[in-house]
């Protein structure tokens, strides 16, 4: 049945995995104006003024963002297609560890770009990162600094967001899609959207203290699991835990294969509700309306 | 027809993971240099407060400041759950921002996920100048 719809949607439009290669391309060539005017010494000073004394920067730096949210969307939805026809297995190990990997640096590469606006929502989100890192036992603060570099500087995190996983990402895109460029198709449905929201929706920046810290709306159940379980180690075990037995996915067949993937859709599923929980009807104190 | 193929002697697929490898020895150098110039080891950070703080509750960046009547108390304003920076007094509660953490004016937890209490901060008051030196955990 899911497979069947995406055979719907990729007869009468792009493939899910072709919009995800234009958005990731758009999102790339929109950074590279940004990153030239934006200084990792001084980059919320660096950002307000291109964002108040330019309009075209207003407009690059929205782009990059939609197309950027585009991106991970139709990514997720290409990996939720790809599992639903058990497609995974056809591919090869090294590939698959590859993409797993290149899914996990294509949440990084977004969150890295929400915590390079520098404003008070990436200070915390940064934080937040830190602290969730540094509390893996033996590797924590090794794993952090490798990660987010010295706490004071948005080196690294600006090194990372631009080289390499952007890298990584456009790499390991053209060894599975077999292609450089997506379909032309892909890139006019998502520039024309990604360009229509920039105008509609522009991004700013949050530089006042926020009663009540979001995060990305991808993070924003974790956001959930952070604030109901004590220990942020905990919310780590599962987070990895959920990660292994999706890398395994690849080598499990029959029944067993079916009923992980049912498992992980039911807890997307219970993820999806605890977002919209954070985004719609939590308060300022964080007082929910539902539980 | 002549149909000898050429040998191969760099794929595509080759050249991408040998130019992949090349291009992460940069990085790989770079975090070497970063994770070997660690800032503020061995110096303990201090911010300097006048005396003239408001009655009962104040932030001052990394600092929340409690005043009653001659009674002063400094707590870092890192929430001790995940660090964020605690911004926001209601009802008598310290909240923060990120998880929804309570506090108390005293920096004892009302509501988790915090665990523990809000760090409070050693200082030194000068009288002369009519100002607070408060030193910050490293």
């Amino acid at each position: 049945m899911p497979g069947s719809i995406f055979n719907f949607w990729n007869l009468r439009c792009s493939t899910f995995g072709n919009l995800a290669f234009a958005a990731f391309i758009i999102a790339v060539v929109s950074g590279i104006p940004l990153s030239i005017a934006y200084d990792v010494e001084r980059a919320s000073d660096s950002l307000q003024l291109i964002l108040l004394t330019s309009q075209s920067a207003v407009f690059f730096r929205s782009l990059h963002y939609w197309s950027g949210q585009a991106f991970l969307l139709f990514t997720l939805i290409h990996v939720i297609e790809h599992l639903s026809k058990n497609s995974e297995r056809g591919l090869k190990e090294g590939l698959w560890l590859r993409l797993v990997l290149a899914l996990l640096f294509a949440f990084f590469v977004m969150v890295s770009g929400f915590i390079l606006k520098a404003d008070v929502e990436g200070r915390m989100a940064r934080q937040i990162l830190s602290g969730l890192l540094e509390i893996i036992p033996m590797v924590g603060t090794e794993l952090r600094i490798a990660v987010l570099g010295n706490a004071d500087s948005l080196k690294l995190i600006y090194i990372h967001h631009l080289i390499t996983t952007t890298l990584f990402i456009g790499i390991v895109i053209i060894e599975h899609m077999r292609r450089a460029w997506p379909e032309l198709l892909s890139y006019v449905y998502l520039l024309g959207v990604s360009a229509m929201l920039a105008v509609l929706i522009p991004q700013g920046l949050q530089l006042s203290g926020a009663a009540k810290i979001r995060g990305p709306w991808y993070f924003m159940g974790l956001q959930e699991l952070l604030h109901w379980i004590p220990n942020p180690l905990v919310v780590m075990v599962l987070l990895t835990g959920g990660l292994l037995i999706f890398l395994l996915l690849r080598w499990m067949k029959g029944a067993g294969s079916g009923w992980t993937k049912k498992g992980l859709f039911v807890l997307l599923v219970v993820y999806g509700v605890l977002t919209i929980n954070n985004w719609g009807f939590r308060d300022a104190n964080w007082n929910s309306l539902f539980f | 027809m002549n149909h000898t193929l050429k040998p191969v002697l760099l794929t595509r697929k080759s050249f991408l993971k040998i130019t992949a490898i090349l291009l992460s020895v940069y990085p790989l150098k770079l975090f070497y240099d970063v994770s070997r110039t660690r800032p503020g080891t061995g110096t303990q950070k201090q911010q300097v407060l006048t005396m003239d703080l408001p009655e009962g509750i104040s932030f001052h960046t990394d600092i929340i400041a409690w005043r009653e009547k001659d009674k002063t108390v400094f707590f870092a304003a890192r929430c001790p759950h995940l660090g964020c920076q605690i911004n926001r007094f209601e009802n008598e509660r310290l909240i923060c921002p990120c998880h929804g953490s309570q506090f108390s004016m005293a920096g004892k937890v009302l509501e988790g996920p915090a665990v523990r209490d809000l760090t409070e901060l050693s200082f030194a008051a000068d009288a002369a100048r009519r100002q607070y030196t408060v030193f910050l955990p490293n």
